[in-house]
């Protein structure tokens, strides 16, 4: 195989990885306009939950804006820029993103995947206030809504 | 009562302040996890440890007759929620400057369920992408 030999065995976690390094030619960007939109969470009773996700595509990059359940009124998270995946190495459509929400006292990660028209959200969570609570993790389920009304 | 600063009102939790460590049990993490895919092309197996308080994970990834090692990182155990202290999931991250792979990881049923998203770094083009994988022990 050409080329194999200025590889080392941890630059592919796979041996398709490994095979489509040597054939793949051209520029392969993840398209991330599947994720454009507003997404709102399918389980309104959860206090743990996101409670929606406003994404837009600037540039090419995705931006995701959250706002998380608080009573009266969400809690806006910001928003911050998310790294898109594809379902495979040879794919160009997008299937999960990830992002890092940094709130001092805790930061909080995105990892999601979309599922049948669903977009399952997974953060991991970790608190550095020393306040005593919990690293948690959660997973959650969204799905797109057509306007921005909420 | 103290309730801690949130972003999401189940983040509030009566804060005990008391400085007694509350560290999440990584039991449920710990051992040698097998893809439940024997042909797999992706990660076969899993050692994950605990020493000394601290969640450690050493991939083996399958690339020919052999697995090959991807060393032990450390990596951060989750609970469920902000107030229980059993490990529900852990989060790792391998970088071997041409390929970024962070690990997410939770329990269920007796399986470990291992999303890793995968990304490259070495301008060869391949598209960064995710993979799903169940392992038993």
């Amino acid at each position: 195989m050409k080329g194999a030999q200025k590889m080392t065995f941890r630059d592919f976690t796979s041996v398709v990885d490994y095979r489509t390094r040597e054939a793949n030619s051209g520029p392969s960007r993840v398209d991330p306009s599947p994720f454009a939109g507003t997404w709102v969470n399918t389980n309104d009773s959860a206090p743990h939950r996101i409670a929606k996700l406003v994404m837009t595509v600037r540039d090419g990059i995705l931006m995701v804006h959250v706002w998380g359940f608080c009573e009266p009124d969400a809690c806006d998270w910001g928003e911050a820029p998310a790294e898109v995946y594809a379902d495979s190495i040879n794919s160009q459509t997008a299937m999960s993103f990830t992002a890092t929400f940094d709130f001092g006292f805790m930061e909080t990660h995105l990892q999601t995947n979309l599922k049948r028209g669903t977009m399952v959200i997974a953060t991991a969570n970790k608190f550095s206030d020393l306040s005593g609570r919990s690293d948690y993790y959660t997973r959650e389920f969204f799905y797109q809504i057509d306007d921005h009304s909420f | 009562m103290d309730t801690g600063r949130y972003f999401r009102a189940g983040d509030r939790a009566e804060l005990a302040n008391d400085g007694v460590d509350r560290t999440i049990d990584l039991a449920p993490f710990v051992g040698t996890w097998i893809n439940t895919m024997r042909d797999t092309q992706g990660f076969a197996k899993l050692i994950v440890s605990n020493r000394d308080g601290k969640l450690f994970v050493q991939a083996f990834a399958a690339a020919g007759p052999d697995l090959c090692d991807w060393g032990e990182v450390e990596a951060n155990g989750f609970a469920d929620r902000v107030d229980s202290r059993k490990g529900a999931g852990f989060g790792a991250h391998y970088d071997t400057e041409s390929i970024e792979v962070a690990f997410q990881a939770n329990m269920n049923l007796g399986l470990l369920v291992l999303l890793t998203f995968n990304r490259f770094r070495d301008g060869s083009n391949r598209a960064n992408y995710i993979c799903r994988e169940f392992f038993h022990r």
